[in-house]
């Protein structure tokens, strides 16, 4: 059982105390506010926190580079296991053919891999193989858009049949992340960091916007529709040229055919809008706040938990168009003085109210 | 039958002849077996074998597997004892002491991210460091299980074939020194500001 951080004085405190491991090991977000706070509020803490981070740092040691897949043609090996051992000589034909074909598969593959110099492994499917501890993956199977926050604050509506990949740490020199099916992105801004999201299709790269990218693992078609900023779009069939940048309220649509891929842009009209928050404005001027939590609640499909009573007269006022979903909490919370606490998909805020 | 399975459920459906539980399973603990194994300084490729061969032998010998407490415990054990085999098989002649450990740090560990200044932590990783490489070997390995994996004292035990005392002494020698340094800053604190 953790101590409460009040109790902590010690490297020792730190260093027994699970929730600070896991910061120093895993960096998130969350946990970055909650350690920022616990600093602020004890300075005189501060040199024992960082003998602890030093300790851990030279305890955990040098990083092993993550290994090309070994993961992958591991289960790859186990499921050959289970395939029947007595082969007749039929099936031993249709083996060496398989064999075979496998060769002449690869060396296409080869020679199209050199063509596409840096081509990196796309969507969920192909690269779940490569699957570290490092990687989080999420699916949504059970309802109609599920909330992921991602480790860099950036927030992804999943739709149904969808999945994401990303580093649990995200400290590469861009954001990745892999999606199968359709996602809708608030993406954190951070110049120095590119966010890419990778699919079966197309590559779009952004600084900080928000977006939706729907491309669906055997489908013949892809979209990319953007709500605020800029981003940058490129099919995997044509990865040396020029980006085709998309602007706000406009959609790319990719549809495959005799092998190619066919690309068109428009502007979004209104039969075009997916769900609410591709059009929702967030633009709150003297809201209650209760109403503006309602309106999180319906986009992000969460569950807000606050004391009406408490916080009945308090408002919001804010432009939070296309801020990520915790970047929105947070504001609303600093501006009504509350805190909260995320946990799953519930967000619990609590706070004195509002006079 | 997916990656938010729990070890003990997992583990059951191996078992009983579930192929893609015990693929889950690789997915899972690959990466820290992998970094685990290489703490030892052997060949990566090597330890990439000890891990196949690991998996292919439980696969085989599903049906006479027992139930584990800790599927976490029991592939640690596994790795562990698989690379000693290998160098007693290099070396004819090899025993826990001729097992190695990694000290090197990390090459470059962003203090920002961590709310310190870079300056400072450069310092104090490099005075810990200093501290830390002056341990035995298999205090820093139980060092590492402690506060790397977040296994319990028995688990360690378990693991590296020592009683628990020996690990909480292991555990408790390597926090002196520590404790010694921070004592310094402390002082230094008190001095100063």
């Amino acid at each position: 059982m953790d101590r409460p951080d009040y109790d902590l004085n010690t490297p020792e405190d730190f260093l027994d105390n699970e929730h600070f491991r896991r910061w120093v090991r895993y960096r998130r977000d969350d946990d970055r506010i909650y350690w920022e706070d616990f600093l602020s509020r004890y300075p005189e803490k501060r040199p024992a926190y960082e003998n602890a981070v030093a300790t851990l740092l030279v305890i955990y040691g040098h990083d092993v580079p993550d290994s090309d897949d070994g993961a992958g043609r591991l289960r790859d090996l186990l499921n050959a296991e289970t395939r029947p051992r007595e082969s007749t000589p039929l099936w031993r034909w249709l083996r060496w053919s398989a064999a075979a074909m496998l060769a002449i598969g690869l060396g296409f593959w080869w020679s199209r891999a050199g063509r596409e110099a840096g081509d990196v492994g796309r969507g969920v499917a192909q690269m779940a193989a490569a699957t570290q501890s490092e990687w989080v993956v999420r699916q949504n199977d059970a309802q109609a858009v599920l909330l992921v926050n991602l480790p860099d604050g950036s927030s992804v509506l999943l739709s149904n049949g969808s999945r994401i990949r990303f580093g649990r740490e995200m400290n590469g020199a861009e954001r990745d992340v892999y999606l199968d099916g359709e996602g809708f992105f608030e993406v954190v801004k951070n110049p120095a960091k590119p966010f890419l999201v990778h699919t079966d299709k197309l590559t779009t790269r952004v600084l900080g916007t928000s977006f939706r990218v729907k491309s669906f693992p055997g489908h013949d078609e892809a979209e990319v529709a953007v709500k605020t900023g800029r981003v940058a779009v490129t099919t995997i069939d044509r990865e040396a040229a020029k980006p085709l940048m998309l602007y706000p309220n406009q959609r790319m649509s990719l549809v495959r055919k005799n092998d190619r891929l066919l690309r068109a842009v428009k502007d979004i009209s209104n039969t075009d809008i997916v769900a609410a928050i591709d059009a929702e404005p967030f633009d709150f001027q003297f809201t209650p706040v209760s109403e503006a939590f309602k309106i999180l609640e319906t986009n992000y499909a969460v569950k807000i938990r606050f004391d009406e009573e408490k916080m009945s007269h308090c408002t919001v006022t804010a432009a939070l168009k296309d801020e990520p979903f915790l970047e929105k909490i947070r504001l609303i919370c600093l501006a009504t003085e509350t805190s909260f606490v995320l946990n799953g998909d519930e967000v619990t805020i609590s706070g004195a109210g509002c006079p | 039958m997916d990656w938010t399975t729990d070890d003990g459920a997992l583990w059951l459906a191996y078992r009983n002849g579930d192929n893609e539980a015990l693929g889950v399973i690789v997915e899972r603990y690959y990466g820290a077996l992998r970094r685990y194994g290489m703490k030892f300084l052997v060949d990566e490729s090597i330890v990439e074998d000890c891990i196949q061969d690991l998996f292919l032998d439980l696969w085989q010998n599903r049906e006479r597997i027992s139930q584990t407490p800790s599927v976490k415990f029991y592939l640690f054990k596994a790795i562990r004892h698989s690379i000693l085999g290998h160098m007693r098989y290099q070396q004819r002649f090899a025993n826990e002491e001729s097992l190695d450990w990694d000290t090197s740090l990390p090459e470059n560990f962003n203090a920002e991210s961590l709310l310190i200044e870079q300056e400072t932590l450069n310092g104090l990783v490099a005075q810990m460091h200093a501290h830390m490489e002056a341990l035995p070997k298999r205090e820093r390995e139980a060092l590492y299980l402690r506060y790397y994996e977040n296994m319990s004292v028995a688990d360690i035990s378990g693991l590296m074939g020592v009683n628990r005392q020996s690990v909480s002494n292991f555990l408790q020698k390597g926090l002196t020194r520590i404790r010694a340094r921070w004592f310094v800053t402390m002082v230094l604190n008190l001095f100063f500001f």
